[in-house]
């Protein structure tokens, strides 16, 4: 199957960023059963955080983050890659163990109706709750004409 | 140009590497014993030994120089994934050489430490078809760690190789420490042997 890079970026963050438990009780029942080889078990390490003042500023050393990565390999040789922010090696195990799947045809639409929009949906809930309970507060900040001239 | 396959690490990269290190450990620490170390899958043209031990000692800190029949893009792929560790392409600032044993012609290139830091020498990985088989040169070694002396056979030894160790140029506590792997097998000769050909 041809997958586009911009395709896998949004299904690697979807399951980066959804909750461990979700991810693997979505997600058991269709890779329990597949044989897949470990090329690197999940390892913890730190990553640098780099920030930007406002988003715009000079960029800047936030803080150091704990990350786990994992790699595994299908039988017929697909590589499924995960970094996630965090401690947790089993979200990291199944999200390359469903990144490798999800490059193959056979399960790529099985796997993104009962895994990737349950999640996104889910994201996307939590995202427009938090916006519209700040936008209550929102304030913006204008200049009134001031009739000089 | 050959196909670039990431192969398998260890299973258990903290348990592994550190039984590894021990393994390592113990054979540095009584030369001429062979001890034995595998991985899941072993690296083309390294032996399971030898990609043991490069994921045990390497990391980012450690500068590694391939010989030519390791310099492969394979080779370096996988070590970059596995090791992180930064590959040269001169010899004389490595930390670790990582080559086949019959390829080394001479050991000038290789950094034997300085005097006020003795430990960063460069270890080199050497790959053999045998130890302890049938052919090759019969070494006989004494010193620290041996308690008469003990006999190994290793195979492939070029000339350079067995000058060096004969005739040890570098005053201790200068010099090489060498590491010969063969198949699940390696034996070490530290700097601090005392080397006989039979």
């Amino acid at each position: 199957m041809n997958t586009s890079q911009y395709d896998r970026q949004q299904w690697i963050s979807v399951m980066a960023k959804a909750p461990a438990k979700t991810l693997v009780a979505l997600s058991d029942s269709l890779v329990k059963t597949h044989p897949f080889e470990t090329i690197r078990a999940p390892e913890i390490g730190l990553t640098q955080v780099q920030a930007r003042m406002g988003g715009t500023g000079k960029s800047f050393n936030l803080g150091d983050t704990p990350l786990t990565r994992c790699v595994v390999r299908t039988p017929d040789g697909t590589y499924g890659y995960s970094y996630i922010a965090g401690r947790n090696k089993a979200h990291a195990l199944r999200a390359a163990e469903l990144d490798a799947l999800l490059q193959l045809e056979a399960y790529h639409t099985q796997i993104t109706e009962a895994v990737l929009i349950p999640l996104k949906a889910e994201q996307d809930a939590r995202r427009h709750q938090k916006i519209a309970q700040t936008s209550k507060t929102r304030v913006d900040f204008f200049t009134l004409v001031r009739g000089e001239d | 140009m050959s196909r670039i396959d990431l192969i398998k690490g260890f299973a258990n990269p903290v348990s592994d590497s550190q039984f590894a290190f021990r393994q390592l450990l113990k054979a540095m620490s009584e030369p001429g014993l062979l001890c034995k170390l595998t991985t899941p899958e072993s690296l083309d043209p390294m032996s399971e030994a030898l990609f043991a031990s490069c994921q045990t000692l390497l990391d980012q800190q450690t500068p590694i120089w391939l010989s030519k029949e390791f310099d492969t893009p394979n080779v370096r792929h996988n070590l970059s994934f596995h090791t992180g560790a930064p590959i040269l392409d001169e010899a004389t600032k490595a930390q670790f050489a990582i080559a086949f044993a019959g390829e080394i012609q001479s050991t000038e290139s290789f950094h034997k430490g300085d005097v006020e830091y003795p430990e960063t020498a460069c270890t080199l990985l050497l790959q053999v078809n045998a130890l302890n088989g049938d052919d090759g040169d019969t070494l006989k070694l004494s010193g620290p760690g041996i308690e008469t002396d003990v006999y190994a056979q290793i195979s492939d030894l070029t000339p350079a190789i067995l000058t060096y160790l004969t005739t040890r140029p570098d005053r201790f506590p200068l010099g090489l420490d060498l590491i010969f792997a063969a198949e699940d097998a390696l034996l070490c000769i530290p700097r601090s042997t005392h080397v006989e050909v039979c």
